[in-house]
């Protein structure tokens, strides 16, 4: 099991990856994944520094449970769960046939202002102030340098 | 593969009631899926199962009426159950992202998981762009799935 800095450390890996991937042509489908995983690693982090018990989800279903069961955990909750949805329909979109692919819902310049500079940065606010002031320093400062 | 179109259990709404009716012939069918759904909920004292058959109930009402108030946005929606807790499916109407309709499932995804009304409910929301049935059916469980019938003539 990760640590909290462990965690910040693959959620800033991931948003390097998001940034990487996001450069023409955007992969507008994996960009989205790696965002929600990002929002994963810190939602765990947040976890790690704060329950009682330093619980760990084991998986989607009840680290989203973790979430709506606190309410401290509200404003990263509105923007976590979104997010969860989406990669679920970046990740599903071409096999379920629908006739769009993911860029085709979701253009490039919304996955940027509604999901990334949207949700996550709004989830990298408020989890800083649950975090450790060394990852919380780091999460910020990575994001506002990659994004 | 071809899904059955009949697979699923109907909930009729009814706007006059403004509540979901049954079919008779799918009645068994209903208890067992309630039955699934405290199962999956891991609901495990007594007075919790009797507590999450009235919400549940509720739910599929507070739902049917959420549907309908989205109705123009809506292809189809329905409950399924799943091995921790329940999915509210919405397929959209529309094949491109709807800032304003994610931000409303957002909050009902929150309203019903805060709301004391629902407290022994475990749900998530899920939508997915419009598509047809037999791309959907992937993510409702064939035995135990509720599909709403009534909303919009649909």
């Amino acid at each position: 099991m990760a640590n909290e800095i462990e965690h910040i450390q693959q959620a800033v890996h991931n948003m390097r990856v998001t940034a990487y991937l996001y450069k023409e042509p955007p992969f507008c489908d994996w960009t989205t994944t790696l965002v929600f995983y990002s929002a994963v690693h810190i939602a765990e982090a947040v976890f790690f520094n704060n329950l009682t018990t330093r619980q760990h989800a084991t998986t989607h279903d009840e680290r989203e449970g973790f979430l709506k069961e606190n309410n401290r955990y509200l404003n990263i909750t509105e923007h976590y769960i979104p997010l969860k949805r989406m990669s679920l329909k970046a990740r599903y979109l071409v096999g379920i046939a629908t006739g769009t692919t993911f860029a085709e819902y979701m253009p490039a310049n919304q996955v940027m202002d509604r999901l990334i500079k949207g949700h996550l940065a709004q989830i990298i606010k408020t989890a800083t102030k649950f975090l450790s002031s060394k990852s919380a320093r780091l999460l910020k400062s990575e994001f506002q340098e990659i994004f | 593969m071809a899904v059955k179109e009949d697979i699923y259990i109907r909930l009729s709404w009814s706007e006059k009631d403004k509540r979901i009716v049954f079919e008779p012939e799918d009645n068994d069918r209903f208890s067992l899926t309630v039955e699934e759904a405290i199962e999956a909920c891991e609901v495990y004292d007594k007075e919790g199962r009797a507590l999450f058959r009235k919400q549940f109930k509720e739910l599929l009402n507070f739902l049917g009426n959420w549907s309908y108030g989205q109705r123009e946005k809506i292809h189809k929606v329905s409950v399924t159950v799943r091995d921790k807790g329940l999915l509210f499916l919405v397929i959209a109407n529309s094949k491109k992202y709807d800032a304003d309709f994610d931000e409303l499932l957002t909050k009902l995804d929150l309203h019903i998981a805060t709301s004391g009304d629902f407290s022994e409910i475990k749900l998530s929301v899920q939508d997915l762009p419009y598509c047809d049935e037999n791309n959907y059916s992937s993510f409702c469980n064939p035995e135990f799935t509720l599909e709403y019938t009534g909303l919009n003539g649909k």
